[in-house]
């Protein structure tokens, strides 16, 4: 893989980077030579990522740091953490997320309903709000990444938890970027589309039907995502600020 | 630098200045084989000059993009001197200070879109029957505007333009889907180029009423033009690359 662009020098979190479209991320940005805090709940993931980084020869500094996106208190050390041994903070990627079904919603489920918003909407603003607030206090600009999906444009059935919380993610970044371009941070959104990544390989047979569905007729791979993190993270578009970057083989505008 | 564009060949239409420059300068540096288009023969070799002071000469086709023999004209060309094309940029257009919609001349309204509409049909059709026959999928790109998101008072025939011109490309993504050719609109904002420049005024106005407070510049979007025509990001098609300082958004 060829890096598209130099981090070199520049620091950033990143959360659920220790699987999947995270994963992939941290990677990328490795290669791109940032110095990374990998932030998720599993420590062992993050290991491995942060091990995987190492041994494709990241010239960064690589910290993990476990971490639930559900508690404030946890989202505040992953930060001191990573201020603690980089002293300082360009951006951050809050990318850690929950994908379940949902019942019909005839049978709603309210706790899975309500942990769906604490993890997705909640754990993404504590993510980007604390992350901000470091940023602002430092007063040299910043860039921020959230994760949003493509089904808030074009859903599907039985994923109403999901979609709801990414629905209102997408809302809160557009906010945020305005609340934050006097700062001159930038906040963007990677919108992908299916993603081969864990939780949807687990289910039999369900990437192969969504990438039929799909005008390029192929899924998202987590790698692409990855590239195209770095190249929004990097100093390349200083203007974009409350775009949504759709990644998706088309889906959201196929008939 | 690495040059994520190395060997792919190229066409960039406005080609002689703003927007359009910027991308064939940064597509040429990041290793494309540049075709470049517009209808100024006279700063489309400015355009040549400067691209063939870092590199490898583009070929320069002044064309008129109204014209669909000039269109053919120019595929021939590219066809000729490279023999393939991996990517299309229909970036030409005009912004004709046409008023509001009342008291827009049909003359505006006609060369508005001749040239923004039309023209951008001619060089993506032509675009697109090359890459299907090739087989070997491509990149379709086209500049849109912002206004065609968020609309100003007084370009009401630009903006219908630009707005037929989102929804053309997003017309055309399953089309070409399946022949993995990915189609992608670029939506600056205000950017600082030549036409705007020319307002006494206009781009220090634009720029303070931005969430960002500055206007873009044309290189940045350049950059991001190139990520799109590179093998970056092979899923994406149908999405808005939107540089606009904050503006839609606000
Ligand atoms: N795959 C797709 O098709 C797709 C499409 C659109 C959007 N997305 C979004 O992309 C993001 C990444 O998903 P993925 O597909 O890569 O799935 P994934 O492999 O399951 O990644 C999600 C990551 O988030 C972490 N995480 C979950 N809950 C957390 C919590 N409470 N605190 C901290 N970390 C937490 C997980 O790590 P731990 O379990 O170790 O905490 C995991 O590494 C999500 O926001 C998802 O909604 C995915």
């Amino acid at each position: 893989m060829q890096a598209v662009q130099s981090l070199a020098g520049k620091s950033f979190v990143i959360t659920g980077a220790g699987s999947g479209i995270g994963h992939a991320i941290a990677l990328a940005c490795a290669e791109a030579g940032a110095n990374l805090c990998l932030a998720g709940r599993n420590l062992s993931k993050l290991e491995d990522a942060a091990g995987r980084a190492r041994a494709d020869g990241a010239a960064g500094d690589i910290l993990v740091a476990a971490t639930d996106i559900a508690s404030t208190e946890s989202v505040a050390a992953m930060y001191a953490a990573a201020l603690d041994r980089f002293g300082t903070l360009d951006g951050l990627v809050a990318n850690a997320g929950v994908m379940a079904p949902s019942p019909p919603v005839q049978d709603f489920d309210e706790a899975a309903f309500r942990q769906a918003i604490d993890v997705n909407l909640l754990g993404t603003a504590r993510t980007v709000a604390q992350g901000a607030k470091i940023l602002v206090e430092q007063g040299r600009g910043g860039t921020i990444l959230a994760t949003g999906s493509s089904l808030v444009y074009r859903s599907g059935p039985f994923m109403s938890a999901y979609v709801t919380s990414k629905a209102a993610v997408h809302g809160f970044m557009n906010t945020v970027a305005l609340d934050l371009a006097p700062h001159r941070i930038r906040v963007n959104l990677l919108v992908p589309g299916t993603s081969s990544t864990p939780p949807l390989q687990a289910m039999e047979g369900f990437l192969e039907r969504a990438a039929a569905a799909t005008p390029l007729g192929e899924v998202v791979s987590p790698d692409e995502l990855g590239r195209f993190a770095v190249f929004l993270l990097g100093d390349a578009v200083p203007h974009m600020t409350g775009a949504a970057l759709v990644v998706d083989s088309g889906k959201s505008i196929a008939a | 630098m690495s040059a994520p564009l190395a060997g792919k060949v190229v066409v960039v239409t406005g080609a002689e200045s703003g927007i359009g420059r910027a991308i064939a300068t940064v597509c040429a540096v990041q290793g494309a084989r540049l075709c470049i288009a517009g209808i100024d023969a006279e700063r489309l070799a400015e355009t040549e000059a400067l691209i063939a002071a870092g590199g490898e000469a583009p070929l320069a086709v002044p064309t008129d993009i109204t014209d669909p023999d000039a269109i053919d004209r120019l595929y021939a060309a590219i066809d000729a001197r490279h023999g393939r094309l991996d990517g299309v940029v229909a970036n030409a257009g005009i912004i004709l200070h046409s008023g509001p919609m009342h008291e827009t001349s049909l003359d505006d309204w006609d060369r508005t879109i001749a040239t923004n509409l039309r023209g951008t049909f001619l060089t993506l059709r032509a675009g697109a029957r090359y890459l299907v026959e090739q087989g070997e999928g491509g990149s379709l790109l086209a500049t849109g505007s912002s206004t065609a998101v968020r609309p100003a008072a007084g370009g009401a025939a630009y903006i219908a333009s630009k707005g037929a011109v989102h929804a053309l490309m997003r017309a055309v993504v399953s089309e070409l889907g399946p022949h993995g050719i990915r189609v992608n609109l670029i939506v600056p904002g205000q950017t600082a180029t030549p036409p705007l420049q020319r307002i006494p005024g206009f781009l220090e106005q634009a720029a303070a009423k931005l969430p960002l407070g500055r206007v873009a510049e044309p290189e940045e979007i350049a950059r991001l033009v190139a990520f799109a025509l590179s093998d970056a990001a092979p899923s994406m098609t149908g999405a808005l690359l939107t540089v606009d300082s904050g503006r839609t958004t606000s």
